[in-house]
C-alpha cells in the first residue's frame, strides 16, 4: 500500500462529493493514471453502496458524475474528432415526426463534390490490402469531404428522417441481437441525445446552422473535465 | 551450455506457441462475451462518455429460457429509454409522450455474426489478451482488439472473469484514439437483478406511436445471390444476412447486412417510386455512420458503428443489378 492516509481520507471525501473544486480534480487526474487509486476508490464506491444498497437517483446521479469526471479525465478519448450534431429520434410533443424532426434526427452532413486527391486518399486508406480498391467517382453520386457540416433538409426532410431513423432502428435490433449482446450496444443512441430540441432550432428549421453542441464536443478533455467540476 | 540453449530454445517455441493461441483465447472470451450478455440476468448503472458528452445510462437483462427482455434508460438529462422483448424494440420518449416501435418478429432475419472470421487468415484485427483488472468492484479481463486497416474501429473491452460480461469497452480509431467509452459503476447478477425494473415508468398507452417505415422482411437464404450487392466489399466484410419485403405501398425493400466478425453495416435499398427529395450524403451519430446515396429510383443507404470510409465505400459499389440481368 503505497497511498497515504491523508489521501484516502480525500479519496473517501471525494467519493462522497464532500470534496472541494480543486481536490476533485486533483483526483479525476490522478485517477485516470493510478491503478492502485483507482482499485480503492472502486471499493470505497462498493463500500458506500452497499451502506446505502442503492441509495436514491440523485445519490446515483452524483455518483455518476465522479465517474463520468474520471472517465472524462483519462487520456486521449477524442472528443475533438468527431462533432455532436445528433440527436436522435428526439420528436416534438404531440406531434408525429415532421420537418421540426429534421433538426433532431440524424442530420446529414454537407456534401461536398471533390477530386482526384480525395480518391486517392480513400485509395491510400486501406494499409494492408493493394487488392481492395474504392470506386473512381464515375458520376454515381457526390462524394462527400470530411468537413462536417449539419444541414437541414427542406423537400423530403421529414420523410427521409423517419426513414434515416428507421434503418437506424432496424440496425440496432440486428446488432443487439446477433452476437454483439444486447440493448447495451444501443447506449450511443440514448447518449445521443441529452439536450431538448431548443426553440432556436425549431425556428431555423430550412436554415444551414451550426448546432451549438458542436462547439462542446470540440472542447479539450481537459476543459471538459474543467465544466464537469464546476457543476 | 547446450541445456541453456535447449531451455532457450524450448522457451521461444513456447512463447511462439502462446502467441499463436492468443487470438483463439480471445476470441473464445468474446465467445464467452456474446453468451453471458444474452443469457446471464444482470442489472447496473454505467456511464457513457461520447462526443465530449457524458451520460449515465441503467440497464436490465433478464433471460427467461428462451429469449431475452431488456431495457435500457437514462438517469441523466431528459429521459430516454430502449425496450427490447419479444422481437420488438421500442423506444420511449416519457418527455414527449412519444414511442416509436420496430417489430421484426422473425428473428431468422438477425445474422449471426461470423466470429470465426476474427481468426481466419482474412482477420483485419490483431486479437491479444491484456491483463486482469477491477472494474465495479469485479475482476475484469482486458481484451484489446485493433483494427489493421482504416475501415473499422477498434475496442478494449473489460469483460468480468466469471461470467464474460461486459464491465467496460473503449472504442477505438484505426489511430488508437479513443472515440466512445462504457463504464459501468455498479452492477449485479443473478437473483439480485429486480425484474420490477424492466417496466418503463410510466405507462405508454396514450403516447404518439410513431411508426417507422422499415417493413417486417423475411429472410432469404445465404446462398440466394441478393439482387443488389457492392462491387468491392472492404477488405473481411462478408454477407451475413439478407432480407427483404414489400412496404405498405408494394415497394421492394432489401435489407443486406455485412460483417468482418466483430463490426457490422446494414444495406438498406428501397424503390423512391418517384418520391422527391432523396437522401444522400453522410449521417453520424457518435461513431455510427450512415452514408445514403439515389441511384434511379432506388434510395441505397449502409448504416454502421464503422468509419465513415466504410459505409461510404459500400454504398458507392453497390451494383444495381438485378441478378441474372
Amino acid at each position: 500500500m503505497t497511498i497515504d492516509k491523508d489521501t484516502l481520507e480525500q479519496l473517501s471525501e471525494f467519493v462522497d462529493g464532500q470534496s472541494k473544486r480543486e481536490t476533485g480534480i486533483f483526483f479525476a487526474k490522478r485517477l485516470s493514471a493510478d491503478s492502485e487509486l483507482q482499485s480503492v476508490w472502486s471499493r470505497y464506491h462498493l463500500i458506500r453502496e452497499c451502506v446505502r444498497h442503492r441509495g436514491t437517483q440523485a445519490q446515483t446521479i452524483q455518483l455518476q458524475s465522479r465517474v463520468a469526471i474520471a472517465l472524462a479525465a483519462e487520456p486521449e478519448l477524442n472528443t475533438g474528432q468527431l462533432h455532436n450534431y445528433s440527436a436522435w429520434l428526439k420528436p416534438v410533443a404531440g406531434l408525429a415526426i415532421t420537418a421540426v424532426v429534421a433538426v433532431s434526427a440524424i442530420i446529414a452532413v454537407q456534401n461536398n463534390e471533390v477530386g482526384p486527391a480525395q480518391i486517392n486518399e480513400i485509395q491510400a486508406a486501406d494499409t494492408q490490402s493493394t487488392a481492395f480498391t474504392t470506386p473512381e467517382n464515375n458520376g454515381l453520386g457526390p462524394v462527400v469531404a470530411n468537413r462536417a457540416v449539419p444541414v437541414s433538409y427542406q423537400a423530403g426532410a421529414s420523410r427521409n428522417n423517419q426513414r434515416l431513423n428507421a434503418y437506424l432502428l432496424r440496425h440496432s435490433q440486428v446488432v443487439a441481437t446477433a452476437g454483439r449482446g444486447g440493448v447495451i450496444y444501443l447506449a450511443p443512441i440514448v447518449s445521443a441525445q441529452n439536450t431538448t430540441v431548443s426553440n432556436r432550432e425549431q425556428e431555423n428549421i430550412g436554415k444551414e446552422q451550426i448546432n451549438p453542441e458542436a462547439e462542446d464536443a470540440a472542447k479539450a478533455p481537459d476543459e471538459l473535465l474543467e465544466n464537469q467540476a464546476d457543476k | 551450455m547446450n541445456k541453456l540453449l535447449l531451455f532457450a530454445a524450448l522457451g521461444l517455441s513456447l512463447n511462439v506457441a502462446a502467441d499463436a493461441k492468443e487470438p483463439e483465447i480471445v476470441r473464445n472470451w468474446l465467445d464467452r462475451m456474446a453468451v453471458a450478455m444474452e443469457r446471464i440476468d444482470y442489472q447496473g448503472t454505467f456511464v457513457y462518455v461520447q462526443d465530449g458528452k457524458i451520460d449515465s445510462m441503467r440497464i436490465t437483462h433478464v433471460f427467461d429460457g428462451e429469449s431475452s427482455s431488456e431495457r435500457l434508460y437514462s438517469i441523466t438529462g431528459p429521459r430516454r429509454e430502449i425496450i427490447r422483448r419479444d422481437g420488438e424494440l421500442k423506444c420511449v420518449f416519457p418527455d414527449d409522450q412519444s414511442v416509436v416501435i420496430d417489430k421484426q418478429v422473425n428473428k431468422q432475419v438477425f445474422p449471426a455474426i461470423p466470429i470465426d472470421l476474427l481468426t481466419s487468415p482474412d482477420a483485419r484485427y490483431s486479437l491479444q489478451l491484456g491483463g486482469q483488472e477491477r472494474v465495479a468492484g469485479h475482476t475484469a479481463q482486458v481484451i484489446e482488439i485493433k483494427p489493421l486497416d482504416k475501415f473499422r474501429y477498434g475496442y478494449s473491452l473489460w469483460l468480468e472473469v466469471k461470467s464474460g460480461v461486459l464491465l467496460k469497452s473503449v472504442l477505438r480509431d484505426s489511430d488508437q484514439r479513443a472515440l466512445a467509452k462504457l463504464m459501468f459503476t455498479e452492477i449485479r447478477f443473478g437473483d439480485d437483478v429486480d425484474r420490477a425494473e424492466l417496466e418503463p415508468d410510466a405507462p405508454d398507452d396514450e403516447y404518439v406511436n410513431l411508426t417507422p417505415v422499415v417493413p417486417i422482411l423475411e429472410p432469404a437464404s445465404l446462398s440466394e445471390r441478393p439482387r443488389w450487392h457492392p462491387a468491392q466489399l472492404p477488405p473481411g466484410f462478408r454477407l451475413s444476412s439478407h432480407s427483404h419485403g414489400n412496404r405498405d405501398d408494394g415497394q421492394v425493400f432489401e435489407h443486406l447486412v455485412y460483417s468482418d466478425g466483430l463490426a457490422s453495416v446494414s444495406v438498406y435499398i428501397e424503390s423512391l417510386n418517384g418520391e422527391q427529395g432523396s437522401m444522400s450524403g453522410l449521417s453520424r451519430i457518435g461513431a455510427l455512420n450512415a452514408y445514403a446515396r439515389q441511384r434511379n429510383d432506388l434510395q441505397i443507404t449502409a448504416i454502421g458503428e464503422v468509419p465513415e470510409l466504410t459505409v461510404r465505400t459500400i454504398a458507392e459499389t453497390i451494383e444495381i443489378t438485378v441478378a441474372g440481368d
